[in-house]
């Protein structure tokens, strides 16, 4: 296929796509293209498009992420500075759990990692066997 | 530089200088207690952090991820038109 650019092309004509004046022409067709579309095609409209159970197990796990990540981080990082007389230390383990149970966590998650791993390839072995 | 040389740099840059600052009082430099406390859980910290980041980014994505329930029927009956035409012509599943 011909090359619809004369020969020799300078390098001075060489437009990035970074350039705003492209991003700016993308974007009004990304914009046009979306608005055009029949209501029905757009997708969840709004802030959560996600359904019904999708969206509570999504929130639950950012939930339960900024509960264990504020809980660890007082523990670890805001607790020494705190005098030992005061009663928020009532509401911490003693610090040598802070390494032990993620610890602990991390060589569980492993065992299921392996388990399941040993078990899909059996589960593979044994219907190959089959075939043969 | 390839991407995994670059991180495996990064860690252990990091990881000598955690150890050399724990290790730091067996060898004559002296840190104030505190400082001692917060620095020797720190890798787990971070681990822990990056979890924690990783799991509320999947459940947020989760929960805002825009569903199209007309395509995804309109795309099982076309699977299901496909699986008849494949049958009828002979392809067994």
């Amino acid at each position: 296929m011909p090359s619809p650019y004369p020969e020799g092309r300078r390098s001075e004509d060489y437009v990035s796509r970074r350039s705003p004046r492209v991003k700016a022409r993308r974007s009004r067709i990304r914009k046009r293209k979306w608005f055009a579309a029949p209501a029905s095609e757009r997708g969840g409209n709004g802030e959560f498009g996600a359904t019904g159970t999708d969206q509570v197990v999504g929130l639950g796990l950012v939930a339960v992420s900024l509960i264990i990540f504020t809980y660890y981080t007082v523990w670890v990082i805001l607790l020494p500075f705190i005098d030992s007389e005061h009663v928020i230390h009532k509401y911490f383990l003693p610090r040598a759990y802070a390494v032990a149970i993620p610890l602990a966590a991390g060589l569980l998650l492993l065992l299921f990692v392996g388990i399941f791993i040993t078990y899909v390839m059996l589960k593979n072995q044994k219907a190959t066997k089959k075939v043969r | 530089m390839t991407k995994l040389a670059q991180w495996l740099w990064g860690l252990a840059l990091l990881g000598s200088t955690w150890a050399a600052l724990t290790m730091g009082p067996t060898l004559g430099l002296e840190l104030p207690l505190t400082c001692r406390e917060v620095l020797w859980p720190l890798p787990a910290y971070l681990l822990v952090t990056v979890g924690c980041f990783a799991l509320g980014t999947v459940g947020y994505r989760v929960a805002t991820f825009h569903d199209c329930e007309d395509a995804a029927l309109e795309l099982q009956n076309q699977i299901q038109e496909a699986r008849a035409d494949l049958t009828r012509r002979g392809l067994r599943f």
